[in-house]
């Protein structure tokens, strides 16, 4: 599959916060015939595994999306809902979302508010929030099969916009779609780490999975990869390559010194941002796992972030994954950083 | 099981006291489980064997909401600060048993008719005290000196269907896990029961108590705030006496999927009434567990409650049996 | 049974003032099935079915062809472009929607600031038009400039969807209307009628009832029937009584809107008429809204009119729903009443 249909395949797929078994099936189609092996640990994270030497390297991409859950449903079929994950009310009015319930079937439904004559006076034109909005499954001729925590994502259909992919959830299958090419491109190297790909579960509700795998691996290094805001005035732009977090607590000094080296030495185009505090990524988590993990970030530049209109360059995620492919095949098996 | 009911929640144990609560619980269970263990936090974890080689953890936290005395002034007049969300409006008003045996009773300030409304309006912890009856510091000191412990001072009360008392949060869960453990005859796997400590103030004691069990499945059983009352929120959508519910989210965690599926499958051969559960806010023991370690798949069945943190939350006592017949089920059933 | 035709006409891009593919495809669909068929200076598509000569009268048929959208009026230095709305647009219901810009109807996004960016006070505000923005993948204004210019129109994309008894689409507002007309025109082939049967599907009415009076200057009506879309108020935030109409309960017939009462003899015609024929109706409950009726009452002499609506939940918004079986029966009254011949 070539990238651009990859990212759409993967954003198209229905997998939120803890039911991403169908993003499952696509990355295992995909990636299978690149690694050693592959499976589904206990909190339901994907794990492909690359063998190499001794040296212990995790990518953490996560793969579920924000999404909404039924929170509650009335007899003329207004269904109530709760979000997974950050979303904002605005971009949700007017779409039309997929339920999947328990039967195995799929319903439809619109997300309705009021028009702004109908709105409390004071409020008139203003967003509704979560308590006003509500999804119309009355178009569902068996409505009543739907049930609380049956879930919906916005339904939307990723497509190609010139060398750019817009979709509902590539943040962060779009980053899955880095390690997924990064362990294609690691075949070509005759020495490299072994490679563990955590495809993690629930990271919009607290980064969960990622934990759960870190503490399991007990890894040399762990790169947790994530979609970051373009902004010009921040110098982070789409389709300018990937972005090296340079440093704050969350990131391993030596570490970083190497990739941006490699980077650097290699002709890679990269930008640069910082992090404070905790990264809000894969990386807090996985930086405190076991005795403590060397971490490092790298991140995708994103517009539209946590809108079912996403904006990727694909350049951005082939760059990425040559240059982490290079990378990890430059550590040397025992080394001191 | 409403005499087990009635003596389990009129025991006062907020968290991180949780002595008498843990003992009342050790004296009911310890006849009738192959292991009881205390560990290192106050964790209660007993365990009744199975042949299947799996291991399965049922969770009801111990504790209580509650108070404790953080100022005392000249005339004997008690301040205090929250153990766990303890709302001031539901405090006013209400009676407050502490640990010393001391009683109280919460009110308000306000030098004015104006000032009054005015900090009504906004009540928070600085602008209530509490009346032990004392006449001067020395003896409030006696009584109920700093950092003495209380939680409200309510009955029990069998309304038929309905139950009402303090801390059904959680020790209708409590009783629930009891009952299970004496009813329970053959087990699937190894049943593992945690009574936890300190959930109210942060999930405390299910952080830990799995990590040197990893079983195979973990479920919290807590209390879950009923909507079904005039007017409440309309974003949720289970009522109080339509069976335990199957919770799929809280603000805490996202249910795995594992487990929501096995529960209802068992309720369903055994034809126990469930509903699912979102919950707009909260959260429980499962999310301790969820994340020990290299992860378990873990989940919640909640008892519907009204009033929850309230000195007066209602259960309904048809969802109690039948949240016992459920976790019966799992237990025999297996994982 | 899919309704194929109105699935077509709904998809079909049509904003007010870009009316062609919608009118282009309405004449390839009654040619030859009219006497007379013609398309005016503003985009109107006019046809008559002539009568057998017994009566001098004319009855005019009527629904616009427009539907609301957007209209490019800045290319932006980042690519970007900056919109307007054309007819009434709730800016609320844009973010986050794929739009098709330009007769070529190239693909693109309305995105929106991140949640994680917004600040909590402005969380709920709804942005002015002026702050959203359209995506098409460019970074600068000289790669967008090759493909866009000022005035380009915008459309929504959605396609158009059925589940059993309810249909989702953009633009019902008035499709459904031109399928009726088209349905009635069916209809009729092949019958004597005694008067002239005159069919208009006209432009603009989403930017002020344009394209109706002088459509019905060019055929001088005695009257006419006007087929809408209106508002359906049937949503868990509002309480029963203040629903206009709610779908399910058939036709709307209105007695009044924004601006008019309708003509009492036609109203009352187009009631007794449902009611002999068993074809369940519903009242518009609110005294809201406004039709080409209402630009037909200030033409020439006055042209009298009735107001028959198919009701739809989310009115103007990408999403929008109706019963089909609701527009099943405006169809079947409006059939009903032209053979009738009774509201003339």
């Amino acid at each position: 599959m070539n990238t651009a249909r990859l990212l759409i395949e993967l954003s198209n797929a229905f997998g939120p916060v803890g039911y991403e078994d169908r993003v499952h099936e696509v990355i295992k189609a995909e990636v299978g015939p690149y690694v050693d092996e592959i499976y589904r640990d206990e909190i339901g994270n994907l794990i492909a595994v690359k063998k190499g030497n001794s040296r212990r390297v995790g990518v953490f991409t996560h793969i579920d999306e924000v999404s909404l859950v039924i929170s509650a449903i009335d007899e003329r079929g207004f269904a109530r809902f709760e979000s997974l994950g950050g979303v904002d009310p605005k971009i949700l009015i007017s779409q039309k979302v997929r339920i999947e319930c328990r039967d195995g079937k799929e319903r439809k439904g619109v997300i309705g508010m009021l028009a702004p004559h109908l709105q409390k006076p004071g409020s008139r034109g203003d967003v509704p929030s979560f308590d006003e909005l509500f999804i119309d499954a009355s178009i569902n001729q068996d409505f009543d099969r739907i049930d609380i925590g049956d879930l919906a994502v916005v339904d939307f259909t990723a497509f190609e916009m010139g060398e750019k992919v817009s979709g509902k959830a590539l943040d962060d299958r779009a980053c899955a779609a880095i390690s997924m090419e990064t362990a294609k491109l690691l075949s070509m190297y005759r020495e490299h780490p072994t490679v563990y790909f955590i495809f993690t579960t629930r990271e919009e509700v607290g980064a969960m999975g990622a934990k759960a795998a870190a503490e399991a691996l007990k890894l040399d290094l762990g790169l947790a990869m994530d979609v970051t805001h373009h902004s010009k005035e921040d110098g982070i732009e789409i389709a300018k390559g990937p972005v090296i977090t340079v440093g704050g607590p969350n990131i391993h000094k030596g570490y970083f010194k190497k990739l941006d080296d490699y980077a650097r030495e290699n002709g890679f185009p990269v930008q640069y941002d910082y992090g404070p505090g905790h990264t809000g990524t894969d990386a807090d988590v996985v930086q405190l796992a076991g005795n403590g993990t060397p971490t490092l970030l790298l991140s995708l530049p994103q517009l539209f972030m946590h809108t079912p209109v996403e904006v990727i360059a694909v350049c951005d995620v082939l760059n990425s994954a040559r240059l982490l492919s290079g990378f990890f095949s430059s550590l040397e098996e025992v080394e001191v950083v | 099981m409403k005499e087990l009911i009635k003596k389990l929640v009129e025991i006062s144990s907020p968290s991180g006291r949780e002595d008498a609560i843990r003992e009342a619980i050790a004296e009911e269970v310890r006849d009738y489980v192959d292991e009881l263990r205390v560990d290192a936090l106050g964790n209660l974890i007993c365990m009744k064997r199975g042949k299947s080689g799996k291991k399965l953890l049922l969770d009801a936290h111990m504790d209580e909401i509650g108070v404790v005395v953080t100022h005392i002034d000249e005339k004997g007049f008690l301040r205090i600060d929250m153990l766990g969300g303890v709302s001031p409006y539901m405090l006013l008003g209400s009676r407050i048993i502490f640990e010393s045996g001391a009683c109280g009773i919460v009110s308000t300030e306000g030098e004015s008719a104006r000032e009054a409304g005015e900090i009504m309006k906004n009540l928070d912890f600085d602008h209530i005290f509490v009346d032990i009856g004392a006449s001067s510091k020395e003896e409030a000191e006696k009584l109920a000196p700093i950092g003495t412990f209380g939680t409200y001072d309510s009955k029990f009360r069998d309304l038929g269907e309905k139950l009402v008392s303090k801390s059904m949060d959680d020790r209708i869960a409590c009783a629930i896990l009891v009952q299970t453990i004496k009813e329970l005859k053959e087990p699937a796997d190894d049943v593992y029961f945690v009574f936890a400590v300190q959930e109210e103030v942060g999930i405390v004691g299910a952080s830990v108590a799995a990590f040197d069990i990893m079983p195979d499945m973990a479920v919290a059983v807590d209390v879950t705030a009923g909507p079904d009352t005039p007017k409440s929120f309309k974003r949720m959508g289970f009522k109080l006496g339509a069976g335990p519910t199957i919770k799929i989210k809280d603000r805490g965690s996202v249910s795995s999927s594992r487990v929501v599926s096995r529960l209802k499958e068992v309720a369903d051969i055994r034809s126990i009434p469930v509903q699912y559960e979102v919950l707009i806010f909260g959260g429980t023991d499962a999310r301790g567990y969820q994340i020990t370690g290299k992860g378990i798949a873990a989940g919640t069945v909640s008892v519907p409650t009204r009033y929850v943190h309230s000195p007066n939350e209602v259960v309904d006592y048809n969802d109690v049996l039948n949240t016992v017949r459920l976790l019966k089920a799992l237990a025999e059933e297996g994982v | 049974m899919k309704l194929e035709r109105l699935c077509k006409l709904c998809e079909l891009p049509g904003i007010s003032g870009f009316e062609e593919k919608v009118a282009s495809f309405i004449e390839k669909e009654i040619e030859g099935k009219v006497d007379e068929l013609w398309k005016d200076s503003v985009g109107n598509l006019m046809a008559i079915k002539k009568g057998n000569g017994k009566s001098s009268r004319r009855l005019m048929l009527l629904a616009h062809t427009d539907e609301v959208g957007l209209m490019v009026k800045r290319i932006n230095e980042d690519g970007s472009l900056s919109f307007t709305a054309i007819g009434g647009v709730d800016p609320r219901v844009l973010m986050g929607k794929k739009v098709f810009v330009g007769e070529e109807m190239l693909p693109g996004v309305i995105g929106f600031e991140a949640i994680h960016t917004q600040e909590s006070s402005t969380l709920l505000k709804t942005p002015s038009m002026d702050k959203l923005r359209i995506y098409l993948g460019y970074s600068k204004k000289e790669e967008a400039q090759k493909s866009h210019r000022i005035g380009d129109p915008v459309f929504f994309s959605t396609a158009y969807e059925e589940t059993g008894e309810y249909a989702v689409a953009k633009a019902f507002d008035d499709r459904t209307g031109c399928e009726v007309l088209l349905r009635v025109l069916d209809d009729v082939q092949g019958l004597s009628m005694d008067y002239d049967l005159c069919f208009a599907w006209v432009v603009q009415e989403e930017v002020g009832l344009r394209g109706s009076g002088i459509a019905a200057r060019q055929v001088k009506p005695d009257a006419a029937l006007v087929f809408e879309n209106t508002t359906a108020g049937d949503n868990p935030e509002l309480p029963e009584y203040r629903w206009a109409t709610n779908l399910g309960m058939g036709p709307v017939l209105t007695f009044a809107h924004s601006g008019l009462v309708l003509d009492r003899r036609i109203f009352d015609t187009i009631v007794e008429t449902a009611r002999r024929n068993s074809i369940k109706f519903q009242y518009k409950r609110r005294i809201a809204g406004g039709t080409d009726a209402g630009r037909l009452a200030r033409t020439m002499s006055g042209i009298p009119a009735g107001v028959i609506s198919t009701p739809s939940r989310y009115i103007h918004s990408p999403t929008s729903i109706i019963n089909i079986n609701d527009f099943l029966g405006v169809a079947e009254l409006a059939s009903v009443l032209v053979k009738e011949g009774k509201v003339l």
